[in-house]
């Protein structure tokens, strides 16, 4: 009787595999500074469960997701791991929309009562936590906020409550990795998957990893479910010890194979610089992608194929288009000593029209953010400096040990022009068994998002945005431009110091106290018997 | 009230009864001890050897690879620059101009920041150029940061082109790695301290920087004068106000240096031998001591390290010493021309040094926090802690504070004290009279000589053009001084007339001014102990030895006012003058002046200390010297 039932499952496996697309591609873009972008982009795109589907049966799409999502009430979902800074100033836009280190997790539960909702985020992080193997648990109240302003552009219709939880002091390492190539559905036996190398992925001066899951309608019209896992990491060549002629193979230390057997696309993509590089093989196609020629190896086509790159001698940096995005966005704390602090954050808008950004900075409970300090002010091209006057403000202030206090405000960035937020913060005096190992270090604090539309600019477009329209289709173009992180250094105790107050205290009280307040208090009198 | 009324006959403790009858004379062998305390500290017995407290850092457990030939090409990078920056408009425009040029093609984040500040408030406007430059650290938060620095000139007012060079080869170092935890901020200042000040105040809060990092941890802040080769380093440590780094910092530093085979001297002061006499241990081990008490007490040293402390930044300086006979420093000397790079073999124990510190500080996890904020050091790699030397300072203010209740109890007239119970109410109140007729006239001379120091602490504020050159400070504080003395000598003359004699008492006036000073004293040693002493030795130690008689003959009251006079503060800002003239500090404006431009820029305590505590206890010791 079992044998039958397993044809029977294959069966149905494979009819419901046509339901299922999985896209491999790979980015390679070589970069101002010498350095090589490599941006893999894994996409499986199934049927949306119906509410009375009860076989649940996965083929590609991984079963951890499906399952998370089915329990948590999560129709969108967002986590990404980041390490290291991304420097626009060399390595123009990004390819990923959050560049923010550490951790992110972002999801819209269906659910409206606040108090199951928040039990559901609970369950969400905790369970995510489990499977990528990172302290996302850690993610509660007070460092999670509810964003109404930043991302309620998000793809799907507005149903629901977006949570936005963030851990900036996380550490991506290979326990993260490995849980997350499981989910492809060739692993890293096959495909592009075959170059995920740790060792390499590890060492380089950007790395972000990141799963997004959507929902949306297909071309015709149904509802579908999209998971994306995007990897992107910045490689150094030079330190790796290779000159101006290297291949792929060199640059990750793994063999690229056949294609995954399963993937409907499987390409490696390299954008052209413009001048200089020289690619062997020939590639399958040329196409463009945001103005740049970019030559494209399928895999299905030329399997195993090792890319050479090889590099003119370059006569310095003025060959290279700048790059820079056309709103840059930087935060930095102000201050210094235990008591108080204030942060200043720059928004540089280097187009020609006005931009409408929004600014959203989340700030834990005991940095006590005074709102009235907000103070706004831009510079134009002149010199000359304005008052500038928010759009819209939406302050949440903290609750000690509950919320944190988020501040987004709604700002219309004048063109080429430079505006400088401040606000400044009383440091909170924390319990003692409230500061992390280190204490003396601080704590990391998250970045600031600066978000805005691309579409209505001139200029460049956003290298997340062009992979997206060149994988996926046109698409509309929402950037999300995060800060860097900063360290608040806060009141820290002695902490081997309790014991040595509580000692020093009881002896001079033991000692000194009672004979002072005698001294001081009483008087002393000899009585003569004939006296009394 | 038994304390305060035992003077009057109250029935005391045995206790009480003894400390009234030997109060007269405790104050002396207190003064006496804390001397003593003093001259043994410079004992090498008395002393602890230096050692990490913070494990994490790791000293000297790196291979060190600074002084490839790609480092020392990128040292000549900044020659190169200077000599293609040949248009611009001033030296410091064309020296700034070349160290960005040059950190840019070094691939470090770099900015130009343009300053002006005027030396003493008001007077006079210096401009000044800064560059820095941030190496990003790959895969890091980049929320904290390391900071190396080097002002054009040094403080022997030579070119510190060989630091600079010395930072482009460890940029060019520094970016080839791949292990920084922390952003690494090369910063080139034109404008010495104030260039530095101007510098961190726009890093924390002050606008007008936008390269920026994170927290900064650290800074190591570099001058080597035109040389060959150098016979070591000096490491100067000492900030404003008598703040210190981390001893963990300039103990990592001396340890590693003298592996490099550059050792770091305090102060450049090289130990005495080991099999030298224990006199001459002793008397280089004071010298070292003395330096840092002068140099902690105005709060000058040699270097830029100072304005990072007062940032909770820990900071130290690494001199480079030439030796008298070294050709290119004579070379430079008599010309003046770029001087040519040391020897490659001192670049790279320089270098390697540096590159070691910055290693170690790399590894650090947390905020400097482990070892002593407060020691001073006697010798190279040895300290004494603040628990060893504070009782010197605390044995001061006791013997104030013995002198000022023997002269509490012993105020008033004679008959105020006795046994006799019988006139126990009518003592009393005698002596509440005599406290509600005396106590606001001692309140009041107190007060109005402190007018004066009060004037003399504004008025260079609010009319810059009193101490607009040296020359006119000068005039100025001896215009004070004048106008002091007469002060003095109209006060203690009111009170010889018969009819308000009764209403002060010198030893009254002179207690509550031991109060004074004890308290501020005592507050003091505990935030600058060198400056506490200092204090003492020109306040309280002429306040305890001056009019111990009760009765003054001409001949004491003289001899007082010749050793107040020698005490005074316009004598010993003569003579701090021509001290600081002969040092290697190399300062001869006036010190008033100093002070002052310290008080403004850094919040340095001396000016106000001169103007409202040493000038007015000054005179009013004077005032009691000539009181009836």
């Amino acid at each position: 009787m079992r044998f039958p039932s397993h044809i029977a499952l294959a069966l149905c496996g494979g009819l419901l595999t046509a339901a299922e697309t999985f896209t491999e591609d790979l980015l390679v873009k070589p970069l101002q500074d010498g350095r090589v972008l490599l941006h893999f982009e894994f996409s499986v795109q199934r049927a949306a469960p119906t509410a009375n589907d009860t076989l649940h049966h996965y083929q590609l799409f991984p079963r951890q997701i499906g399952e998370i999502s089915r329990r948590y009430d999560v129709n969108e979902l967002y986590l990404s791991f980041t390490q290291g800074g991304w420097r626009e100033g060399k390595w123009g836009s990004p390819p990923v929309n959050s560049q923010g280190i550490g951790a992110e997790v972002r999801a819209r539960i269906k659910e409206g009562d606040p108090a199951k909702s928040e039990s559901q985020w609970r369950g969400l992080t905790n369970a995510l936590s489990g499977v990528f193997c990172a302290s996302l648990n850690f993610i509660d109240t007070t460092n999670t906020a509810t964003p109404r302003l930043t991302f309620a552009d998000a793809d799907s219709p507005a149903s629901g409550v977006l949570r936005h939880g963030y851990l900036p002091r996380e550490n991506v390492c290979t326990e993260n990795l490995t849980p997350w190539v499981k989910q492809l559905p060739c692993q890293s036996k096959s495909g592009l998957g075959l170059l995920l190398n740790p060792y390499r992925l590890y060492n380089t001066d950007f790395h972000s990893m990141e799963l997004s899951l959507s929902s949306m309608k297909d071309g015709k019209g149904t509802p579908v479910q999209q998971y994306k896992q995007r990897l992107s990491v910045v490689v150094d060549p030079g330190t790796l010890g290779l000159g101006d002629r290297w291949s792929l193979a060199d640059l990750v230390d793994r063999q690229l194979g056949t294609a995954c057997p399963v993937a409907a696309r499987s390409t490696v993509r390299v954008i052209q610089p413009g001048f200089g590089l020289k690619l062997t093989p020939k590639p399958s196609e040329t196409s463009k992608l945001a103005g740049r020629g970019v030559s494209v190896f399928d895999l299905h086509k030329q399997p195993s194929v090792d890319i050479v790159f090889e590099f003119a001698p370059q006569e310095g940096n003025d060959a290279w288009p700048s790059e820079r995005p056309t709103i840059s966005a930087h935060r930095y704390v102000t201050g210094h000593g235990g008591s108080s602090g204030g942060v200043e954050s720059t928004l540089t808008n280097r187009g020609d029209k006005p931009v409408n950004v929004t600014y959203l900075d989340v700030l834990p409970w005991y940095l006590r953010v005074y709102s009235h300090t907000l103070e706004i002010q831009t510079q134009a091209a002149d010199g000359s400096w304005a008052l500038l006057r928010p759009t819209s403000v939406a302050f949440t202030p903290a609750i000690d040990r509950e919320r944190p206090s988020s501040l987004e405000l709604a700002l219309v960035l004048p063109p080429s022009s430079r505006t400088t937020l401040r606000y400044s913060f009383d440091k909170g005096f924390l319990k003692y068994t409230e500061h992390p190992p280190d204490a003396n270090r601080g704590f990391n604090i998250g970045p600031a998002i600066v978000s805005y539309q691309h579409d209505a600019l001139s200029g460049e477009l956003p290298l997340h945005c062009a992979i997206e329209q060149a994988l996926a289709g046109p698409s509309e173009c929402i950037v999300r431009t995060y800060t860097e992180l900063f360290l608040a250094s806060l009141p820290t105790p002695d902490f081997s110091m309790p014991y040595n107050v509580i000692t020093f205290t009881c002896t001079i009280l033991a000692l000194f106290f009672g004979r002072i307040f005698n001294l001081l208090t009483r008087d002393f009198a000899v009585l003569k018997p004939f006296e009394a | 009230m038994a304390l305060v009324l035992s003077g009057q006959g109250e029935k005391a403790s045995p206790v009480l009864k003894l400390a009234r009858k030997y109060s007269a004379y405790l104050a002396y062998p207190l003064l006496f001890a804390s001397i003593v305390w003093l001259l043994l500290l410079p004992f090498q017995t008395f002393t602890r050897k230096g050692y990490f407290s913070e494990n994490a850092m790791m000293p000297n457990q790196v291979y060190t690879v600074f002084g490839s030939e790609e480092h020392i090409s990128a040292m000549s990078l900044i020659d190169t620059e200077l000599a293609l920056q040949s248009t611009a408009k001033d030296e410091g425009e064309r020296q700034a101009g070349a160290v960005y040029r040059a950190f840019d093609s070094l691939g470090l984040d770099s900015e130009i920041q343009r300053f002006a500040y005027s030396e003493v408030p008001g007077v006079g406007s210096t401009s000044g150029v800064n560059v820095h430059g941030v190496l990003r650290a790959g895969r890091s938060d980049s929320v904290e940061a390391l900071l190396i620095a080097a002002s054009w000139t040094t403080s022997s007012n030579a070119t510190n082109i060989n630091a600079i060079r010395l930072m482009a080869g460890l940029a060019k170092y520094a970016s080839e790695q791949v292990y920084w935890a922390k952003d690494i901020i090369f910063l080139v200042t034109d404008g010495g301290e104030h260039g530095v000040e101007t510098w961190l105040k726009s890093y924390h809060g002050g606008g007008g920087l936008y390269v920026r990092s994170g927290i900064i941890q650290a800074a190591v802040c570099l001058e080597l004068p035109p040389a060959k080769s150098y016979a070591g380093m000096g490491l100067f440590f000492e900030g404003k106000s008598g703040q210190l780094p981390n001893l963990d910092l300039v103990n990592i530093v001396q340890y590693i240096s003298r592996v490099e085979r550059i050792p770091a001297y305090l102060h450049g002061m090289v130990d005495a031998p080991r099999s030298s006499t224990w006199l001459e241990k002793y008397k280089r081990s004071a010298q070292l001591l003395l330096r840092q008490v002068s140099s902690l007490a105005i709060g000058k040293s040699v270097g830029v390290h100072a304005p990072f402390l007062r940032y909770r930044i820990d900071a130290l300086t690494l001199s480079g010493i030439v030796r008298p006979t070294d050709p290119v420093s004579l070379e430079y000397l008599s010309t003046g021309a770029a001087p040519v790079m040391p020897t490659p073999f001192t670049i790279r124990s320089i270098g390697r040094t540096v590159e070691s510190t910055l290693r170690s500080l790399n590894n650090l996890l947390e905020h400097f926090h482990q070892s002593f904020f407060f020691y001073i050091l006697p010798a190279n790699e040895k300290y004494i802690s603040i628990g060893d030397y504070i009782p010197a300072a605390g044995l001061m203010v006791a013997s104030l504070l013995f002198q000022a209740m023997h002269l509490w109890w012993m105020q008033g007239s004679d008959d105020m004290r006795s046994d006799n119970p019988k006139t126990r109410i009518d003592r009393i109140n005698a002596y509440y009279a005599f406290l509600r007729r005396t106590l606001p006239n001692t309140i009041g001379i107190i007060a109005r000589v402190h007018l004066l120091g009060v004037i003399l602490l504004i008025a260079p504020i609010a009319v810059p053009y009193a101490v607009l050159t040296n020359t006119t400070s000068t005039a100025y504080v001896f215009t004070m001084a004048l106008a002091s003395v007469s002060m003095v000598l109209h006060i203690s003359d009111t009170y010889w007339i018969e009819s308000v004699r009764r209403m002060v008492d010198w030893k009254q006036l002179k207690a509550v001014v031991e109060l004074y000073v004890a308290v501020v004293v005592g507050c003091l040693s505990v935030m600058n102990f060198s400056l506490a002493v200092v204090l003492f030795g020109v306040t309280g130690l002429p306040l305890v030895l001056t009019r111990v008689w009760t009765s003054a003959t001409k001949i004491h009251r003289i001899a007082n006012v010749c050793m107040l006079l020698l005490a005074s503060p316009v004598c010993t800002l003569v003579l701090s003058r021509a001290a600081l003239g002969l040092s290697p500090l190399d300062f001869t404006s006036s010190p008033f002046r100093m002070f002052l431009g310290d008080f403004y820029h850094f919040g340095n305590l001396a000016y106000p200390l001169v103007c409202l505590v040493y000038w007015p206890v000054n005179l009013l010791c004077m005032i009691v010297a000539l009181m009836p």
